[in-house]
């Protein structure tokens, strides 16, 4: 089967940690995306003086979480079919269902919530960069989550 | 299907692809490439946590230069070693 140019996502695989492939490593890289970056921000909204920017290196945790979790499951969620076997293309087509349907409760809460408290701090801004990303972000994370093991002998 | 749930697929085919590899001494990677799949695919099929499609029966069959009935089944096949003896062969 004659395969196009690897993507860069593909060459995540090779940089990441071997420890990361792990499915408990992985969903401890979902929990840490995004608890490190709330922990850090209320910390640091706590503090509220320069030393605050002490906790600015915590913004990169997420980033490091993300790329990795591509990494760790192949960029399965994200790939065209062209660089899929049929039993991949079926579980990216089934972590983009769960994702959307998880997107979907999220925006639901969100709107329950703004219903019940219509005096709520948070600007329509937020709430959109925050479903942004989490839209585009959700494929990987629910493949991270459900994917088992992969086999150490090929 | 169910890939990422349960692990287990809803009908059952059972297969003959650890004990094809192993008398050709391929490993997944080599019976991988030879069918244009991910080696982790060929551990998925050979665990039964996925059953494969015609077409990738047929490319498996076409490899092994065996019939599909031979490599897949919805019953679990006997030994080989009981079947060629139940057939006077050894």
């Amino acid at each position: 089967m004659t395969m196009p140019q690897e993507p860069l996502n593909f060459k995540l695989s090779r940089v990441t940690p071997k420890w990361a492939f792990k499915q408990s490593a992985r969903r401890f890289l979902v929990i840490a995306f995004f608890l490190v970056p709330f922990v850090a921000g209320t910390a640091a909204g706590y503090i509220n003086s320069l030393w605050s920017l002490l906790f600015a290196p915590f913004a990169i945790v997420p980033i490091v979480c993300f790329l990795w979790l591509v990494g760790a499951t192949g960029a399965g969620a994200d790939s065209p079919d062209e660089y899929l076997d049929e039993r991949e293309i079926a579980v990216r087509n089934e972590v983009y269902l769960n994702a959307f349907r998880i997107l979907g409760a999220v925006i639901a809460f969100g709107f329950a919530v703004f219903t019940f408290f219509p005096d709520l701090p948070v600007g329509a801004n937020n709430v959109f960069a925050t479903l942004f990303p989490l839209a585009i972000l959700l494929p990987t994370f629910t493949l991270a989550w459900t994917q088992p093991d992969p086999l150490e002998e090929a | 299907m169910k890939a990422t749930k349960d692990k287990t697929p809803a009908l059952a085919i059972h297969n003959r692809l650890p004990v094809l590899r192993a008398e050709r001494n391929l490993s997944r990677q080599d019976l991988a490439d030879a069918v244009g799949i991910n080696f982790q695919t060929i551990g998925y099929l050979e665990r039964g946590d996925y059953n494969p499609s015609l077409e990738l029966a047929f490319k498996l069959s076409e490899f092994f230069g065996l019939p599909i009935e031979a490599i897949f089944s919805k019953t679990p096949f006997k030994p080989l070693s009981e079947s060629l003896y139940n057939k006077g062969v050894v």
